[in-house]
């Protein structure tokens, strides 16, 4: 089930679906070299894409992809708990109320200023989702680019580990505390996007 | 491995300073327990003039500080040369490996071995759309890259920079500004200003008019508030409008 943000234009959402996975081959295949498989040479999808994943995508008014990202119950398969769990310190999470942020997905062919405001969307997004839903963190895996990316979201992260060096580089496991304070810490972080929900509009 | 008490205290306290002190005290702390005491948070600008949300903080003797900015090592600074190559941290004593070193910069690294700072691991931080900086972190004895010390140092780096990041902008008091909007024709023709390629030349790869490449460029340099195409070229960098790709 996706959760579309910005519209979508009343493109329906398999067609939605489907640009997200041909962005996702783009991006973690084409363009970052990630070793994995594309569907008829075309779709990112793995095992991890099943009944219970969520997904945020922020689409343009006419249907276009811009952004998406995959959220993943911990107290069911995920990345951290099935393939990383080497990262974590103890036990990866595993509860109810914890999810997995992963294959967090910028549209190649949108130029930087939008960029800046697609991934701020789905930053907001991905929070309201939380507080509307009461998970209480997310975790992750992250590169370390990617983990300062994170840090400058003004989410309150704490590394599960000490990151390590595996064969595509330095990768740590986080996870990312979400209270009723985070969309204020994100707001003077200047990330968090007042069109898709005013700071006082959260209630849950 | 193990993310132990004093570093997890340590990453508490990285989000709830409140001043540049408050960052000395902490990473000067976390620093002795690395034995690694010594310690600068770096944005690679041109120090010497004032620059909006801009992150220098260290705990450096005065002396090699001054001298620093005097003889502006930091444009030069072999360390910092070393970490745009790395997407890690790197040991002082691996720095020649990593990139050819001057005459100039094996004496910068001798001048700093004299004041206290003979190794230690450099840390390269990225956040996108934001100046590139490092975090390092030395003292007087030589560094062992094990892979909790490698790790502990880049967690102590992405915390610590992220935390002085968020005071220099909470000091401007306002929002970072926005990246000016240039429609893809623009980017097409700013990239290939930056390659050295002149109106003509552009016009001919792109299949446009020499006038039309003029005006587009004209254009995004109004929008850039900007008046000469180096100035657009390296703001359109900055934001990542433009991009190179390493050529190795």
């Amino acid at each position: 089930m996706a959760h579309v943000i910005c519209g979508g234009g009343g493109v329906s959402e398999d067609a939605l679906y489907a640009q997200m996975f041909q962005e996702r081959k783009r991006v973690f295949i084409d363009l970052l070299g990630w070793e994995l498989p594309a569907l008829d040479g075309r779709y990112e999808v793995d095992q991890f894409d099943i009944p219970a994943t969520r997904y945020i995508i922020c689409a343009s008014s006419e249907g276009e992809h811009l952004g998406s990202l995959r959220l993943l119950p911990c107290n069911g398969p995920n990345l951290l708990g099935s393939v990383f769990p080497f990262l974590c310190d103890g036990e990866p999470p595993a509860a109810s109320d914890v999810w997995e942020i992963s294959r967090l997905c910028l549209s190649r062919s949108i130029r930087a200023a939008e960029r800046r405001s697609v991934r701020d969307q789905l930053a907001t997004a991905v929070t309201r989702f939380a507080l509307q839903q009461g998970i209480q963190a997310y975790c992750c895996v992250a590169d370390m680019p990617w983990y300062s990316q994170l840090l400058s979201f003004g989410w309150r992260c704490e590394p599960l580990g000490l990151p390590q060096l595996v064969d595509c580089g330095m990768i740590g496991a986080l996870k990312i505390l979400i209270t009723d304070e985070t969309p204020t810490l994100m707001e003077q972080a200047g990330v968090w996007s007042r069109s898709l929900a005013p700071l006082g509009e959260l209630a849950h | 491995m193990y993310v132990g008490p004093k570093l997890a205290e340590f990453l508490t306290r990285a989000v709830e300073v409140q001043s540049d002190d408050d960052i000395k005290e902490m990473v000067g702390e976390i620093g002795l327990l690395l034995k690694l005491p010594k310690f600068a948070l770096v944005s690679h600008v041109d120090l010497a003039h004032e620059t909006d949300g801009v992150v220098a903080i260290s705990n450096y003797p005065n002396d090699w500080i001054d001298r620093i900015m005097s003889q502006r090592y930091y444009l030069d600074d072999p360390l910092h040369a070393a970490s745009t190559r790395r997407r890690i941290g790197f040991a002082w004593h691996e720095a020649a490996d990593i990139i050819t070193m001057t005459r100039r910069q094996h004496g910068i690294l001798e001048e700093a071995a004299a004041f206290g700072l003979r190794d230690g691991i450099t840390v390269p931080v990225h956040a996108a759309g934001d100046y590139r900086g490092t975090c390092s972190l030395g003292g007087e004895h030589p560094v062992t890259m094990s892979p909790n010390i490698v790790a502990a140092a880049q967690l102590v780096a992405i915390f610590s920079f992220e935390a002085a990041r968020r005071l220099a902008y909470a000091r401007l008091g306002r929002d970072r500004p926005p990246v000016p909007a240039l429609s893809p024709r623009h980017v097409d023709c700013v990239g290939l200003v930056a390659t050295g390629l002149g109106d003509t030349q552009i016009a001919a790869k792109l299949g446009l008019s020499e006038v039309t490449v003029h005006q587009h460029i004209r254009e995004a340099m109004r929008r850039y508030g900007v008046f000469k195409r180096p100035a657009l070229v390296f703001r359109a960098l900055f934001d990542g409008q433009i991009c190179f790709h390493k050529p190795y």
